[in-house]
């Protein structure tokens, strides 16, 4: 099942099942995080919810150290999740694409000093490979598309 | 030619995963103390590792996506997370055992100390993985860890009694003086090193560099049908010339120099030359495997971008935990420690995270919406499954064995 | 909020049914250019953890692995937001009269 138009049927995203642990790419096609969870609305916490109240929806998805905390339980308080904004999201299928860049975005700030301050400074660190002779055109957006 | 170079990713994938340092002596010893007679579980474990590399490559194929990235997201973190764990510690044991094990066949050939090669052996792995392009690193050194023919060739040249060799391959022979642990101690150590989990992360992380699509289904599966049988087969030569010249006279293989001796018997200089460039090519080839599995899965799993087909640069922390990962090898085998020992050790480790690798491969390859239309069949559903059952075994055996034996003392 | 708070939390009707196994959204026009609405629960009697979608979404294949995941989340089934009373950290209420659904993806 993949996203239709507008006027299309509705479809079911399913927590676990499509987002949770999905690859993040950006706008370029480059794997940015792995979503963590996901941030809810309007949820009502403790308190008796009205019949007619309208559902919570997803506002943002969450990426953030969650290695230690998915072994021994728990998770990371708030603050340390960085978030992108549902609204960013262009496409969710077997990957979640986005409409950033994530060089405009704090997920992607450790790729980004690594970068800066140790690969980069390495010569060669910038050097584009060559295509491999096989590649098809179709595979510009591989290793997470 | 270039049909002959398609399969190098195969060639390459096999090569360091049934033939780096620690296979190599593993199957000397083998040969010089049971001979032949453990030869099923080559033949075994080529089928095995066959039917689950075919299906990660078809994965990686057709959705473009590697193994590791698939693990997390079908099995969810927890489990990946122990698949990691294991298979991230077997990873950096050998490629440190694969450094040293280069350093070592470069001795062979200079009076040069093999403590002085290890830092240039793992600057050369770092500069291929650095700066030379994946098709030209598979060809080159899945090519010329070809030499390792040559094992094959002083089989031949040693004009062993065939009809004694194929006696001892056969079920049922005895194993002389050997006690029936250490016999199946060996067996799940063959095995292991056989199906070893980092052969499947580095093959499906090569389709993905080398750009795999649809359109290389077949090419996908000729690289699984030719390279691990080869790989195979070199295995078993390296058995068969020690069984037929170290098993009679009861000698016992603790170094590289011992797994040549037979090819030095048989053909004399020229054909040891040809096996040390094979060895140097094989190990190299280990050597690359491992480092890059390291880094695949690890950046797989976090969810970082990676692969040798981006501009350093772009793929920052999988480069530098490579980097990180061959230091750290340099540290360990200044120590002193015995790189074949290491390895030895590994293999162990290796029968024991098996499960958690092909489970998740065997899922993955059946949920259509990652394959589509190419998901398994019953039959290849069929008999990965009578593999899970065989590696779930060698699983729950390898660490008594290893205990009871002694680390087949 | 977030949903690993949800996840895994006990359900309650009149007494204990089970643990939330997943959340369902709903896009209703079927584009991620709209908000994914929070459409129900999917509770599973007896696990806590995802089922790695077996009993969900048909795939039945390899058919060990299927069944013995279908088997741990026998009895599962859907909940609509209209029907949730109460949401607390590790425990949600049902309203009385509640609806069982099929977990079933469509």
């Amino acid at each position: 099942m993949t996203g239709g138009r507008d006027g299309q049927a509705a479809r079911w995203l399913d927590a676990q099942l499509h987002l949770l642990d999905r690859q993040v790419l950006d706008v370029h096609g480059v794997p940015m995080a792995v979503v963590d969870d996901l941030e809810l609305s309007d949820v009502p916490v403790g308190q008796r919810i009205p019949v007619d109240a309208p559902p919570p929806v997803i506002t943002a998805l969450l990426s953030g150290p969650v290695l230690a905390t998915r072994i021994f339980g728990g998770r990371p308080p708030d603050s340390r999740m960085q978030r992108t904004p549902w609204t960013a999201v262009v496409e969710v299928g077997v990957v979640i694409k986005l409409a950033v860049d994530q060089d405009t975005r704090d997920v992607a700030w450790t790729e980004r000093w690594v970068r800066d301050h140790i690969i980069g400074r390495i010569p060669g660190g910038r050097h584009i490979p060559e295509r491999e002779p096989n590649d098809h055109p179709e595979n510009d957006e591989r290793g997470g598309s | 030619m270039k049909r002959i170079l398609g399969v190098a990713l195969g060639i390459l994938t096999a090569i360091g995963g049934f033939l780096d340092i620690g296979d190599m002596v593993t199957n000397a010893v083998v040969g010089s103390r049971f001979g032949l007679s453990l030869a099923w579980v080559v033949v075994v474990g080529v089928i095995g590792i066959c039917v689950f590399a075919q299906m990660s490559g078809r994965v990686a194929a057709v959705s473009g996506r590697a193994t590791f990235e698939l693990i997390r997201e079908r099995l969810g973190p927890r489990a990946a997370v122990l698949n990691l764990g294991a298979s991230f510690m077997i990873n950096l044991m050998t490629l440190t055992a694969e450094i040293g094990g280069v350093a070592l066949a470069l001795q062979l050939v200079s009076s040069v100390s093999y403590l002085l090669w290890v830092p240039f052996a793992a600057l050369a792995v770092w500069l291929v993985i650095w700066r030379v392009k994946f098709s030209v690193m598979e060809n080159v050194a899945g090519l010329v860890g070809l030499c390792l023919i040559g094992f094959a060739v002083a089989l031949f040249l040693l004009n062993p009694d065939w009809g004694e060799l194929g006696r001892q391959a056969l079920p049922g022979a005895s194993t002389s003086t050997e006690k029936v642990s250490t016999y199946w101690f060996y067996a799940v150590a063959l095995f292991g090193a056989a199906m070893t989990p980092y052969e499947v992360f580095f093959f499906s992380s090569g389709a993905v560099e080398e750009g795999w699509t649809t359109k290389d289904l077949t090419r996908s599966r000729a690289n699984v049908l030719v390279g691990f049988p080869l790989g195979g087969l070199l295995s078993l030569a390296i058995a068969g010339c020690a069984a037929v010249v170290l098993l009679p006279q009861l000698i016992s293989v603790t170094a590289l120099s011992q797994v040549m001796l037979p090819v030095a018997l048989a053909g004399g200089k020229m054909l040891i030359a040809l096996i040390i460039l094979g060895i140097v090519a094989a190990t190299a080839g280990a050597a690359l495997e491992t480092t890059l599995s390291a880094g695949y899965t690890i950046a797989q799993f976090l969810g970082w971008p990676w692969g040798k087909f981006r501009p350093p640069a772009q793929a920052a922390r999988f480069h530098l935990l490579m980097i990180i990962c061959l230091i750290v090898g340099i540290g360990t085998l200044m120590t002193g420690v015995d790189p074949i020992q290491v390895t030895e050790i590994s293999v162990v480790f290796s029968a024991v995270a098996l499960p958690l690798t092909y489970l998740p491969i065997l899922i993955v390859a059946n949920d259509p919406e990652y394959l589509g239309e190419h998901v398994n069949g019953h039959a290849l559903n069929g008999i990965a499954l009578i593999y899970l059952v065989i590696i779930l075994a060698a699983a729950l055996a390898a660490i008594p064995l290893l205990i009871i034996t002694g680390a087949g003392q | 909020m977030i949903i690993s708070d949800f996840l895994g939390s006990r359900v309650y009707g009149q007494d204990f049914l089970g643990f939330v196994s997943d959340v369902r959204f709903m896009l209703e026009s079927g584009s991620v250019s709209q908000e994914a609405q929070f459409y129900g629960i999917i509770v599973s009697p007896h696990a806590r953890s995802s089922s790695l979608g077996f009993e969900r979404s048909g795939v039945r294949s390899p058919w060990p692995i299927a069944a013995l995941v279908r088997w741990r989340h026998r009895g599962s089934f859907l909940v609509r937001w209209g029907d949730i009373e109460l949401l607390d950290i590790d425990r949600i209420q049902l309203r009385p009269g509640f609806e069982r659904g099929s977990p079933e993806l469509r």
